[in-house]
């Protein structure tokens, strides 16, 4: 496969400081050899599947709120939703740089680079479910 | 016909993976869509602000998808790039407005 620029990406990126600025420089395209098409269908699909987990925080966040009772705990929702919306926000920003990264490193053969996303979201994940835990443990267990 | 024979250049179903992430994708935006449009339905009309652009979003993940399949494979029969920073830089930022918006409708609602 050859490393022929998209020349409508190019310019692109030539005429938007503002793009140039948002991905941090030189076009995507200048950068090293075009990668095996599946490495980089690969990449969007890892990016698409970031971006569901941050809209599947928001939605379980956002029903946290509107759907379930009340603990007995006041407040208890918004204490348990609001962690998993935040993450979802940390998700959706770092997702974008993690494809761009991605992406110029298989432009470059190099290894991929680590990334912290998935340890965050562990953690977080780990403190919102410890956190269900103890409001239901508190509610009493039955219903009200 | 000629689609059939065309056909070849997806082996390994490469496109077809990606254009279902894309749907999944799609439906994952419509989801956050109904709480927010829920919420706003409810008596929260300023929440609409969040919900519209969100069932917008999904909207046209939904039907780009379509042709960005074709788009997809047509780039790799030319040999060309598929990737596409903008499309992905847009998508989270979409999701980033939709979680703000989850957020604010949390925190402003009794």
């Amino acid at each position: 496969m050859s490393g022929t620029p998209d020349p409508l990406e190019k310019s692109y990126a030539q005429n938007h400081r503002w793009w140039r600025w948002l991905t941090g420089g030189d076009s995507l395209q200048d950068v090293g050899e075009q990668p095996d098409y599946r490495f980089t269908l690969a990449n969007e699909r890892t990016f698409l599947a970031w971006i569901r987990t941050a809209l599947a925080l928001v939605a379980g966040g956002v029903a946290v709120v509107q759907l379930v009772p009340e603990f007995s705990v006041a407040g208890g929702r918004r204490i348990l939703g609001i962690p998993m919306i935040l993450l979802a926000i940390v998700v959706s920003a770092a997702s974008y740089r993690r494809w761009q990264r991605n992406e110029l490193a298989l432009r470059l053969n190099q290894p991929l680079p680590p990334s912290r996303l998935p340890w965050l979201v562990a953690i977080g994940l780990l403190l919102v479910g410890g956190l269900a835990l103890v409001l239901v443990a508190l509610s009493g267990g039955g219903g009200k | 016909m000629t689609r059939r024979s065309e056909g070849v250049i997806d082996v390994g179903l490469q496109a077809e993976r990606t254009y279902l992430a894309w749907t999944r994708t799609g439906l994952g935006f419509a989801a956050a869509a109904v709480l927010l449009l829920r919420r706003a339905a409810l008596g929260e009309r300023w929440l609409l602000v969040f919900g519209v652009p969100a069932a917008v979003t999904a909207a046209l993940i939904l039907l780009r998808a379509q042709w960005r399949y074709r788009v997809t494979v047509s780039k790799v029969q030319q040999g060309r790039s598929t990737a596409a920073p903008r499309l992905v830089a847009a998508i989270a930022g979409a999701s980033g407005v939709v979680a703000f918006g989850g957020l604010v409708s949390v925190l402003f609602t009794r």
